[in-house]
């Protein structure tokens, strides 16, 4: 009996202090215990894969150690928000140190831990929008907030794998998303099985200027995430009748679930997927101006008269982002995580435009890595054409440039 | 006489070849066409695609051109020359206006 009792009140004693133990791991830290290396980012939510793979390597860097603490939301809140100074007030994310006890096998596939903002919130160093800040407002931006141009971010047209569309048109999905019910268009009629974002997301305001259908005026049930817009359509109840639309990335880690549209769009004689095949990942009717629905994410931070980050932190983001080079040197390739996470980088592009919507020009960036890109996407080699190289192997013609001789 | 009418079928079977390896792709329908990507990286301006025009096409009575080789303009670089599959898909649309443009929105 003595035993029993004995016995009885250890167990009890023992789960006492495991639950006394996860209740002190579950308190998350303060943002700013977080040390002298974090980056505070607002970013859209398209960017949190791309943030937390970059900041899982950042934050173990022994070049230039990172922790990005980040917030998620939609691109207009945050152009607001880093135009007007606002300070974040609500719970971070973070990216975890391996041996951070609140986040113990964090890796980037699982959601970030969470930290509490100071009193009075905490000041964004970088905002991430996905679209032209002209899709928000028309104010200019204030004298020290810098506009850098980085990857490009596609968007696409969505279907349900069991159903049997393939492409559509501008034209189309005018009737479709502008009209809803009444569009009476084949068959995307039915306005309870179109699944839309809201109109402060990227996803929308872009798609929204690629057909004329200014955001407010989206027929459809908007969704908040971009994973619960993807399961609304992967499971819709009528294959046929249902559509959306979604960050390239996204649907391209989900072809499994979804197919992406082929698209036509105004005064274009035929259509196209985002990529050379509807199987292929290289981006190649993207990157050379066939498919028009993209946008390239704007990173706004402070900079100086030269239009440089004067934040040594946000620099070194940037910089690992754009391909440039970063000093000191990172331990691995930033374009790597961005071209692995669906992105575009501005050097593997051959068009521009200078607002959501507007007009392609052609483009040659400074410092070109097509091949390099070619080469990393999934499924992916490099072009014909294109030759590997290194300090051991120069080229005999153009630049040595991520592995691969560049033209330009 | 056999070796003139030999060598007059290979002369028209060469110049219907070409006839088909010059044409941009008129097809219509939504039909897809999974083509082989381009073997040059892909670059504008150095798109053999498969033929085409370079622009201008109409102006003189003549048809516009279905694809541009050396597109400099929006509308040039969005209808370049290209070996990436294409869909052409005419969808029916009630209410288009008359003269095929569209309505306002509701």
């Amino acid at each position: 009996m003595r035993t029993r009792t004995f016995v009885t009140g250890l167990t009890i004693a023992t789960i006492a202090i495991v639950v006394a133990e996860r209740a002190a791991f579950a308190a998350p830290p303060a943002c700013s215990s977080l040390g002298p290396t974090v980056l505070t980012v607002e970013s859209g939510d398209t960017q949190e894969p791309l943030l937390k793979s970059l900041g899982a390597k950042l934050v173990v860097s022994a070049a230039m150690p990172i922790t990005l603490v980040y917030n998620t939301t939609g691109s207009c809140t945050l152009i607001n928000d880093m135009t007007n100074g606002t300070k974040l007030a609500v719970a971070l994310k973070y990216i975890p140190l391996p041996n951070d006890p609140n986040a113990v096998g964090w890796d980037p596939t699982k959601p970030s831990p969470t930290c509490t903002t100071d009193v009075g919130g905490n000041a964004i160093d970088v905002a991430i929008s996905a679209l032209f800040v002209a899709s928000c407002t028309q104010t200019p931006l204030p004298a020290g907030l810098g506009a850098i141009e980085g990857p490009v971010q596609a968007y696409t047209w969505i279907v349900p794998k069991a159903s049997a569309q393939k492409s559509t048109t501008a034209e189309e999905m005018y009737f479709t998303f502008g009209f809803g019910n009444a569009g009476q268009v084949t068959p995307w009629s039915d306005e309870t099985f179109m699944s839309i974002r809201p109109v402060t997301k990227s996803t929308l305001l872009t798609l929204a200027a690629a057909i004329n259908v200014p955001a407010a005026k989206w027929k459809g049930t908007p969704f908040d995430k971009s994973t619960d817009l993807l399961n609304a359509v992967a499971n819709a109840t009528s294959p046929d009748k249902a559509i959306g639309i979604l960050g390239g990335e996204v649907a391209d880690a989900n072809r499994d679930k979804v197919t992406v549209l082929a698209y036509q769009a105004y005064k274009q004689k035929h259509g196209y997927w985002p990529d050379s095949t509807s199987t292929s990942f290289d981006k190649r009717n993207l990157r050379d101006g066939h498919y028009l629905p993209w946008s390239p994410t704007v990173y706004l931070t402070a900079v100086d008269a030269q239009n440089v980050p004067t934040n040594a932190k946000a620099k070194y983001l940037i910089d690992l982002v754009l391909g440039n080079p970063t000093t000191p040197p990172f331990e691995s390739e930033g374009l790597d995580v961005v071209v692995a996470k669906g992105l575009i980088p501005d050097c593997a592009m051959k068009v521009k435009r200078t607002f959501d919507g507007g007009d392609l020009s052609l483009y040659t960036p400074a410092a070109a890595c097509g091949c390099y890109y070619e080469s990393k996407v999934p499924q992916g080699a490099a072009p014909a054409g294109c030759t590997a190289c290194s300090t051991t192997t120069p080229c005999a013609t153009g630049t040595c440039r991520h592995g691969y001789c560049e033209v330009q | 006489m056999k070796k003139l009418i030999a060598l007059a079928a290979l002369g028209l079977g060469m110049g219907a070849l070409s006839l088909v390896v010059v044409a941009c792709d008129n097809s219509s329908g939504d039909t897809p066409h999974d083509n082989p990507p381009p073997k040059d990286g892909g670059s504008i301006g150095q798109d053999t695609g498969t033929g085409g025009n370079d622009g201008g096409g109409g102006t003189d009575g003549s048809p516009a051109p279905d694809c541009f080789t050396n597109p400099k303009t929006h509308f040039e670089i969005i209808n370049a020359c290209t070996d990436a599959a294409k869909v052409d898909k005419k969808p029916a649309l009630p209410l288009l206006q008359p003269d095929g443009s569209l309505p306002p929105l509701p």
